[in-house]
């Protein structure tokens, strides 16, 4: 006998959440929202880097979600569709912030190697929140691209796409969050 | 030996974005160089380590009231109404059955209890005095204005969603006084006196919000506040259609 696979189970729960959200049932969008605020609010708090922009983008979101909750026609988990628009949401308003933020293409430059690249960064439990901190602290661009390849496993033609810049630029932007990383935490 | 590995092709060693050829000339070098060894290694130490964060971070608390009242007000803050909704979509906000002279006595209870718990929360601070609401016997919707004439600015992190519950807010007092003379007088007297409760409450959490612009907990309270006159008028008017 084989037994029920738990994930259909909540797929379909999801399903049916979605589908009376859909219909404009808050309860059912409220069911949905507790089941992924968690990862939507950790996607936006690594991408912005801080706690208070991460609520509004979190906000923003769930009220887009609803919004578009009508389009969604369930081709892809609602957990799915809704990571992507957290990932879109979070990346408009950056780009409505990139004029101020243009100085950082310049710091591309910067230099190409510390001693800290050359040390072994052990990370364990201990160290989760050091590792936090270090993402937060990195600049704004460098940060984005660290997180949608190394958290959220993103290829770097997606981010690339996602972002409107060239492959090449999400390769700097990521080897220098690696290197800014690898300084922030053999200090 | 020659020199060390570029951090670039470290990095692109680690991902797996080198040619066939270059991987060669790489795994030679790493075979010889205990630097870039070792380098290789905290890379893939740092990508473990990231991989093996917590996918979920528990959210502020008032997260989803906040996006339940943006929603119920018709999404200011993305600037798309939620009339771009299909015309057969449902109301956004589910109406709930019956009316009662129940819930009345309860949202004063309630009311009353959450202005004593901000005026408890504002008065423990130094030096903030609360704007007084002018009782005027109407209810208002508006936010309380100082005596110079010009509300004192809410910082830029509430202003949206206070603009959402104003807007809101008009909307369902118009809508009360339009409907007013289908409600009984104790149950309008009861509306009012919670009303005028609560507009104290929003009051004193705005001052007090307005002079700690960073205490997240006083933005709570307030956008509690809000959210308890919305559902007061939305009930009131509820009432008045059944």
């Amino acid at each position: 006998m084989t037994l029920p696979d738990p994930r259909d189970a909540d797929a379909a729960h999801e399903a049916a959440l979605v589908a009376r959200a859909r219909q404009g049932e808050s309860e059912a969008f409220e069911a949905l929202y507790r089941s992924t605020a968690g990862r939507v609010f950790a996607l936006c708090l690594r991408m912005s880097g801080d706690r208070e922009r991460a609520r509004e983008l979190a906000h923003d979101v769930f009220v887009r979600a609803w919004e578009k909750l009508p389009g969604f026609r369930g081709e892809a988990a609602f957990s799915t569709w809704l990571h992507r628009l957290a990932v879109n949401v979070v990346l408009e308003r950056q780009r409505g912030e990139r004029r101020r933020q243009a100085h950082e293409e310049a710091g591309l430059e910067e230099d190409d190697e510390t001693p800290a690249m050359r040390r072994v960064v052990r990370i364990d439990e201990g160290d989760r929140l050091d590792l936090e901190a270090a993402i937060a602290r990195l600049p704004t661009n460098a940060r984005t691209v660290f997180v949608l390849h190394e958290v959220q496993g993103y290829r770097h033609d997606e981010i690339a796409q996602a972002m409107a810049i060239a492959e090449g630029t999400v390769r700097a932007h990521l080897h220098r969050a690696r290197r800014l990383l690898m300084e922030f935490l053999s200090r | 030996m020659s020199m060390h590995l570029e951090w670039d092709r470290l990095n692109d060693c680690v991902d797996g974005r080198l040619s066939a050829a270059d991987e060669a000339d790489v795994r030679e070098h790493l075979a010889e160089c205990r630097d870039c060894r070792s380098a290789v290694d905290a890379l893939r130490a740092l990508g473990a380590g990231t991989r093996a964060l917590p996918p979920a971070i528990e959210p502020p608390p008032g997260l989803w009231q906040d996006v339940a009242a943006t929603i119920a007000a018709g999404g200011a803050r993305t600037g798309k109404p939620l009339s771009s909704r299909p015309p057969d979509s449902p109301p956004v906000v589910p109406v709930r059955p019956g009316p009662s002279r129940r819930w009345l006595a309860a949202a004063a209870v309630v009311l009353m209890a959450l202005s004593s718990g901000i005026t408890a929360l504002v008065l423990r601070r130094d030096g903030v005095a609360p704007v007084p609401v002018v009782a005027t016997g109407i209810p208002t919707v508006r936010t309380p204005v100082a005596a110079g004439g010009t509300a004192p600015v809410v910082p830029a992190s509430f202003a949206a969603t206070e603009a959402a519950y104003l807007d809101n807010l008009a909307e369902l007092h118009a809508a009360f006084v339009a409907q007013r003379h289908a409600l009984a007088p104790t149950t309008i007297a009861v509306v009012e006196r919670s009303l005028l409760t609560i507009d104290a409450a929003i009051a004193e959490a705005r001052a007090a919000l307005v002079a700690d612009p960073a205490n997240q907990a006083l933005a709570e309270l307030l956008s509690t506040s809000y959210r308890q006159k919305v559902e007061l008028l939305r009930r009131a008017a509820e009432s008045s259609e059944t």
